[in-house]
């Protein structure tokens, strides 16, 4: 039987918080979105979400402090599986895929060298997402309301199946059936990169999952052809929406904002990347 | 800070340049995040009628994450969202809807509420809104309509000589329920608008 790939998996996964949306629309379930979802008092409340309501309110919730304790654990376990496996905004990334579309390990490649010196170059720089970040907790700090809540992509998916689902069950016809997938999709097209350089929720989580202990991206250094052979290859770090490139030495800030998509292993023409529960060799 | 020194001090010219790109695109980032939280904070609002805990608007809007739980939870679809045109930063939050549903105090939307943003409610003691009757009133126009009267959980409407309704504003807790059995859009002709002959109005709309 042929193995199923990680990336059916992931869309498999994705689909299923998506349609815990669903139930809560068709049920009185309560069971919410991203956003946060739960059964009856339990909730598992975005990361972000849970700072920027501590920090406006300026009040001492518990519930959010636990929920935010879980999250770091989760961070621990499984570093920032939030947004490969549970966020739908890399469900819409495929719609817009990466601008020099993957390259082949030909002669091509050897070409594009100065290009590439440029992209590793970005790799190793701080991502402009942190300043995004603090920016969002700053003026939610000031004006006293979650800010980046007006715009997230997460929200604003849910925010347009409510709307929709609502138009047909209550006939409710709004503006923002327009506004939200008009923002949506511009948010999409002019921060192509959402995901790495601009998402403030992916920075935070990224920070937290520095604490990452487990299931981190290795090479085996026999058989990957860059480290065995020297042969010019950078198919995982082309596959990396995250562009990582695991053949530099690998450094907690790179590692942190890894989402533990397989893309990489699954692209290595000789299955030399492995997620391996224990810590490496390296 | 320690980061962005690191990358500060390394000597390459393009990395510079790279980092001055950083530096740009950092501070439209920022930028946009607080033209964000401004824009939405001088945006026009009106008072809306949040679901029950929920009625200091400040706070309110402080803690509530637009998660969708109070919604899906409610069993009488009482609960629906506020659409974008009526306030930008009040999209997507919980408003009463009592065309749908009306409110029984279950308070399993304030259970749900993960992050506190609706706060205990006792119905004895906190009002959701009032009720106000409106020009619509089939009572006040032509007679003979009781309904909202007889419906009543709360005994908050009595009638007067003339057999109008009479609201009395400390038993009314905007429950919802007369606006919901309000027939005056149905029983008479279709004169336009959507308000009925009762309505649930916020009360004293507290200015975030």
């Amino acid at each position: 039987m042929k193995p199923i790939k990680f990336s059916s998996l992931r869309t498999f996964s994705i689909i299923f918080f998506v349609l815990l949306a669903f139930f809560g629309l068709a049920f009185h379930t309560g069971t919410g979105t991203l956003s946060a979802f739960g059964y009856s008092t339990i909730s598992a409340i975005c990361p972000l979400g849970s700072i920027e309501t501590l920090i406006a309110s300026k009040t001492f919730i518990p519930a959010v402090f636990i929920s935010l304790a879980v999250f770091l654990l989760i961070s621990i376990l499984f570093g920032r599986i939030f947004c490969g496996w549970m966020c739908p905004v890399p469900l819409f990334r495929k719609w817009f895929p990466k601008t020099a579309s993957t390259q082949k390990i030909s002669s091509k490649a050897v070409e594009e060298v100065p290009a590439k010196e440029n992209l590793v170059a970005s790799s190793k720089k701080i991502d402009t997402s942190y300043f995004v970040l603090g920016g969002a907790l700053g003026s939610t700090f000031l004006f006293g309301f979650p800010v980046f809540c007006l715009i997230c992509p997460v929200g604003l998916t849910f925010a347009v199946i409510v709307s929709v689902w609502r138009l047909i069950q209550f006939n409710e016809p709004t503006w923002s059936l327009m506004v939200f997938p008009a923002v949506l999709a511009l948010e999409l097209i002019f921060f192509r990169f959402t995901c790495r350089k601009f998402c403030p929720l992916g920075a935070l989580i990224s920070l937290m999952s520095r604490v990452n202990l487990f299931f981190k991206p290795t090479i085996d250094t026999k058989s990957c052809l860059k480290a065995s052979k020297g042969v010019d290859c950078s198919v995982c770090k082309d596959a990396c929406h995250e562009e990582i490139d695991l053949h530099e030495p690998l450094t907690l800030q790179t590692l942190s904002r890894c989402t533990k998509c397989k893309d990489c292993s699954e692209a290595c023409p000789m299955q030399a990347i492995s997620f391996s529960f224990f810590k490496s060799k390296r | 800070m320690v980061l962005a020194m690191n990358n500060e001090s390394s000597n390459d010219g393009s990395q510079n340049q790279l980092s001055r790109r950083t530096f740009v695109a950092s501070s439209v980032g920022i930028a946009l995040m607080f033209g964000l939280g401004a824009v939405a904070k001088a945006a026009p609002r009106q008072a809306l009628l949040r679901p029950p805990g929920g009625q200091d608007e400040k706070a309110f809007l402080s803690k509530c994450i637009k998660c969708d739980r109070c919604r899906s939870v409610c069993h009488t679809s009482a609960i629906g969202i506020v659409p974008i045109e009526e306030g930008f930063l009040q999209a997507r939050t919980p408003m009463m809807k009592f065309h749908i549903g009306s409110c029984d105090f279950c308070n399993k939307c304030i259970d749900v509420c993960p992050t506190g943003a609706l706060e205990l409610f006792d119905k004895h003691r906190d009002k959701v809104g009032m009720a106000y009757l409106t020009d619509v009133c089939i009572a006040l126009n032509f007679g003979a309509c009781t309904l909202c009267y007889s419906a009543c959980p709360y005994k908050a409407i009595t009638l007067d000589e003339h057999k109008r309704p009479l609201i009395n504003e400390e038993k009314c807790n905007g429950c919802g329920v007369c606006e919901n059995i309000c027939p005056a859009l149905i029983m008479r002709s279709y004169v336009g608008g959507k308000v009925r002959g009762v309505e649930i109005r916020p009360i004293s709309p507290k200015e975030a």
